[in-house]
């Protein structure tokens, strides 16, 4: 799926691909935290259309965000993969 | 959603108990008297309990943390008034959810002892049950340094204590039975050591601090030269500021991940670090370095010597040298 990063505030997703605003990925550095919305666009570029299928299925990633932040803090000895030798 | 909905009343006798989620087998055999100290604990229950009409009674003072962590408040005398207890959930045995029914009220350890450290004034106790996310989080406050800390007996809990005392820090993730959360103790051995200098030729800072943060949480150290961090976490995202003058506004370095010094030669490969000009002042000219002394990770080697006895005596002077010489991370 093509993925394209604008100056615009909105995001778009479509069949065609997401168009995401730039400064979602600029503006945080927090390792925990993603892009805003890319989760919903996602789904609309796998051909989600807004209704609560789709609602459950975001709010299942989000989730998944969330387990993955708890699951380091369970391990202190966590280090991440790209930082693994 | 939290639930207020409170259980009908019955004919016969209740047991004064009875808000709490017991299973039922359990129920049948519970009596008043074994457990009087769950009885001075109102309960809040997540909203997930009304499908069970089980009865929800939500503290005035109570905190609900993510769903499924029960906070209690004190409401009959136990503790005294403005005094925090929490109440942490465990596992249904009889499935997955979410259940409490604590009944041994035990006094939480406001405080952390690391063997050559002394004791360490803890800042935030942060108290994680079976659930997959969510804790629950003690901060010192003025209100009043003592929480009680209602667990169930058996039960494993992981625990995250962030403490100080004057020029030591400690950042530690234990998981802990419920007998041991009365006072906590640790081996330093277990703990990465982390001290902190300036680069040579840093202009002198009146004042400077470091930002950690955690996944659970987050900490700020004050750095002189005699601050040490001991922690027993690998990977923090790290951040630090300063000013050269009093009322100066502050230096700001980004925030970046970081790996904790013994994964020195991994973290060397890391870029650096990243300026903001949120102050209003580039911060060029200074750096801030970590310097690691594991002892987790010398104390393995020395075991690994032990364990091979005489042939440790033929370890070359290089060896040696890297074994005592302290990691340092540039920030």
């Amino acid at each position: 799926m093509r993925l394209n990063w604008w100056l615009n505030n909105g995001a778009v997703g479509g069949y065609g691909g997401i168009t995401m605003p730039i400064a979602g990925m600029t503006d945080d550095f927090g390792f925990y935290s993603h892009p805003w919305a890319i989760s919903h666009e996602l789904l609309h570029g796998l051909g989600y259309g807004h209704g609560p299928d789709m609602d459950r299925v975001d709010h299942l990633i989000q989730q998944r965000f969330r387990r993955y932040q708890w699951f380091v803090a369970d391990h202190p000895a966590f280090v991440p993969e790209a930082l693994r030798s | 959603m939290l639930s207020t909905r409170r259980q009908p009343q019955r004919s016969r006798p209740r047991c004064r108990h009875a808000n709490d989620t017991l299973p039922d087998p359990a129920r049948r055999s519970h009596r008043c008297s074994p457990c009087p100290d769950a009885a001075a604990l109102a309960t809040a229950h997540h909203g997930r309990d009304r499908r069970r009409g089980r009865a929800s009674h939500l503290a005035p003072q109570g905190v609900m943390d993510p769903p499924g962590l029960g906070v209690a408040h004190d409401s009959l005398g136990e503790v005294a008034p403005g005094r925090l207890a929490l109440r942490v959930g465990e596992r249904d045995p009889a499935g997955q959810r979410p259940t409490v029914y604590s009944r041994r009220a035990l006094p939480l350890g406001i405080g952390l002892a690391i063997a050559g450290h002394g004791k360490l004034e803890v800042d935030e106790i942060g108290i994680r049950s079976i659930l997959r996310e969510g804790q629950v989080t003690w901060r010192r406050s003025s209100a009043g340094d003592d929480a009680r800390l209602v667990v169930s007996p058996g039960q494993t809990y992981r625990v995250r204590v962030l403490a100080k005392n004057r020029t030591t820090y400690a950042a530690v993730w234990l998981e802990r039975p419920a007998r041991e959360l009365r006072s906590l103790s640790l081996d330093a051995s277990a703990l990465t050591r982390c001290s902190f200098r300036w680069r040579d030729g840093t202009p002198p800072r009146k004042s400077a601090g470091i930002s950690l943060i955690y996944p659970d949480g987050s900490q700020e150290l004050s750095v002189t030269d005699t601050t040490v961090l001991l922690t027993n976490r690998r990977f923090v995202e790290l951040g630090y500021w300063s000013s050269r003058r009093m009322r100066e506004r502050r230096s700001v370095v980004e925030r970046e991940p970081r790996l904790a010094p013994s994964h020195t030669a991994l973290a060397r490969r890391l870029p650096s670090g990243r300026k903001s000009t949120r102050g209003r002042r580039r911060c060029f000219g200074h750096r801030l370095e970590v310097v690691g002394h594991d002892a987790r990770r010398r104390t393995d080697a020395q075991g690994a010597a032990e364990r091979q006895g005489s042939q440790a005596v033929g370890r070359s002077p290089a060896s040696e040298r890297r074994r005592s010489t302290p990691a340092t991370v540039c920030a």
